[in-house]
């Protein structure tokens, strides 16, 4: 979110009264722009689908909010977002399991890092449509290809953060260790697990990022069930009503996920490792 | 190949980067990979960890020397994508081989008969759509750029824009393309549409943290100093703003291309998707591939010979060093 200029208590007596009245003054003008801003979004929002465009183009925000809530209580929703979900999620989680051997033997092996940063670099650069359409002709429509395209996209980013937590770790914590005779599952699990998981986890956040997008265009390409299914169908039949519903629903589904799963996950890590 | 990773740790303490770095010059910081988990905790690699060196260990055999050459690994590799290829080819039935992509595609470009009436053809398309995507650009990146340094610059703009423009990141390009093409139709109005729209935002939020980026206390300074204000723009702003600015170009770039072949995959009568799309159709899937394979290779040429290494440049500048995996390898 934003980040607002605010006013700790310890500098509070270093601030004149003055000061700090200007200080919640530009706060609270802050806060009113923000809402002005949501208000002139809708606003033309409403301008575009009424004067521009017409609302078969473009339908008004409480049309299409409308459209979202039916949406929620039909049952399509929830198969649709269900069987996407699961992709992602499993796509997600067979990353996870491929990345945490790979991120341990690029960070350990010079010869395995040059290798894989070439095949990582090819992979990185190639447009994600691409992938999605080769995603069709390899494994037609079915639900494996979403899943398999999914985790290839996603393995680099959390490869990438497994080596760099391996790295960064406190090579005086592990010495420490060692001379006070722990054993080697000690350290694992003691010391190496809990200093790479930070980063491991920055790495999935942005994974995940990466993995939802791709899934959503591989179902739009090649799936017979799913919200990008469900916004390609909505795309070819004209309804422009719902193709914004689902996606408006599919990005909130995801961010809820992003922010709320990640965030709870970080701050647990956070609180055992300090 | 797996052996030679192995052995490493059964030689007598083979230093790589003592070994290949060439006399008088200083030892870049090297990862020893010689070490790996089992002979111990304390030498655990450290950033940058880099790739191998330029020549082969002397501590190794002659074939392992050569075998640890970084152009050969990177055959390796372009070798492995390939043999994956073939693989996919010969157990899949829809996957065209290797030979009859590239034979199809020199059709293609020389304007032979692909049998009946159909006809290869190669620069119209390709012309096009390098059209679209540059016009495209030229509207989308400088719009993100006013955008992000307003946005960057003033707290009521950031106030007012910036979850707008968040909301235009969130929208997956996909979206973007199929509404370009339901509100402009076929024409090539939706696919430059596309491109600007998905631009728009990744320029506009890089640079917006750029000039936020910037020490305030240097504003003051050269304030107070009296700078010229051109050496204020030149030195602060842009030098401050320059590495965010690239990233968000590049990123316009790439995410552009993408959403142009979308575009043009659903809703186009020409350009490189609509060709695509067409031999797709037309179940020939040689032409298919062949022109999906064109199109990943333009853009990463173009991201990895040019982007690239102009952002890196444009980092060095600003002094920022390239300390984690993911900034070394560039993604």
């Amino acid at each position: 979110m934003l980040t607002v200029p605010s006013v700790t208590p310890d500098a509070m007596s270093e601030l004149s009264a003055r000061e700090m009245r200007r200080a919640v003054v530009r706060r609270w003008f802050f806060r009113f722009s923000v809402l002005i801003g949501w208000i002139a979004f809708i606003g033309v929002w409403y301008l575009f689908s009424r004067v521009v465009f017409n609302p078969q183009q473009l339908p008004e925000p409480h049309v299409v909010a409308g459209e979202s809530w039916t949406l929620i209580t039909e049952r399509d929703f929830r198969t649709n977002m269900q069987a996407s979900l699961f992709r992602v999620l499993a796509g997600f989680l067979l990353a996870a399991v491929a990345s945490t051997g790979l991120g341990w033997l690029i960070a350990y092996n010079a010869w395995w890092r040059t290798l894989l940063r070439t095949i990582v670099q090819f992979v990185v650069s190639t447009p994600i449509v691409a992938l999605a359409i080769l995603t069709l002709v390899v494994f037609g429509v079915s639900s494996l290809g979403p899943i398999i395209t999914t985790a290839l996209v996603a393995t680099p980013y959390i490869m990438m953060n497994v080596a760099q937590g391996l790295t960064g770790v406190d090579r005086r914590l592990i010495v420490m260790s060692e001379s006070f005779g722990r054993t080697r599952s000690q350290i694992i699990s003691g010391v190496l697990l809990p200093s790479s998981l930070i980063s491991v986890l920055a790495g999935a956040r942005l994974a995940f990022a990466v993995a939802w997008r791709m899934e959503l265009l591989t179902e739009i390409f090649a799936a017979s069930e799913g919200v990008g299914f469900q916004i390609r169908r909505s795309f070819e039949s004209y309804d422009v009503r719902g193709m914004i519903a689902w996606t408006v629903l599919f990005i909130a589904v995801m961010l809820i996920f992003e922010n709320l799963v990640f965030r709870q996950i970080e701050r647990r890590m956070q609180g055992r490792t300090a | 190949m797996t052996d030679v990773a192995h052995s490493a740790p059964a030689q007598p303490g083979p230093n790589e980067s003592a070994a290949h770095a060439p006399p008088g010059a200083p030892a870049p910081p090297r990862a020893n990979d010689a070490t790996t988990f089992a002979s111990g905790f304390q030498e655990l690699p450290t950033l940058p960890a880099g790739d191998l060196g330029p020549a082969g260990d002397r501590a190794y055999s002659a074939p392992r020397r050569v075998l640890r050459r970084p152009w050969v690994v990177q055959l390796i590799a372009f070798a492995i994508l390939l043999a994956i290829w073939q693989y996919l080819a010969v157990a899949g039935d829809r996957v065209p081989s290797i030979d009859e992509v590239v034979s199809f595609m020199v059709t293609e470009i020389t304007g032979g008969s692909h049998g009946g009436v159909l006809v290869g053809e190669f620069w119209s398309p390709l012309g096009l759509s390098l059209q679209r995507y540059a016009i495209g650009l030229a509207i989308g990146i400088p719009a993100g750029a006013v955008l992000g340094l307003l946005l960057g610059a003033s707290n009521w703009v950031r106030g007012l824009l910036n979850d707008t423009t968040l909301v235009l990141l969130a929208l997956p390009a996909v979206v973007w393309a199929f509404l370009a093409s339901l509100w402009f139709g076929l024409s090539s109005t939706a696919p430059i549409v596309a491109v600007v729209l998905t631009a728009i935002p990744f320029v506009a939020i890089n640079l917006s943290s750029g000039v936020r980026s910037i020490d305030p206390a240097l504003m003051e300074m050269s304030k107070s100093y009296k700078v010229p204000r051109r050496n204020q723009i030149v030195d602060l702003l842009l030098g401050g703003t320059l590495p965010n600015a690239f990233t968000g170009v590049r990123l316009a770039i790439t995410t552009g291309w993408n959403s142009l072949l979308i575009v043009e995959w659903f809703s186009a009568t020409a350009g490189v998707g609509w060709r695509a799309r067409f031999w797709y159709d037309a179940l020939r899937y040689p032409g298919f591939v062949g022109w999906i394979f064109l199109f990943v290779l333009l853009i990463t040429v173009l991201d990895r010979l040019v982007l690239r290494r102009v952002e890196r440049q444009a980092f060095q500048w600003s002094q920022k060093p390239t300390l984690t995996f993911a900034e070394d390898w560039g993604m």
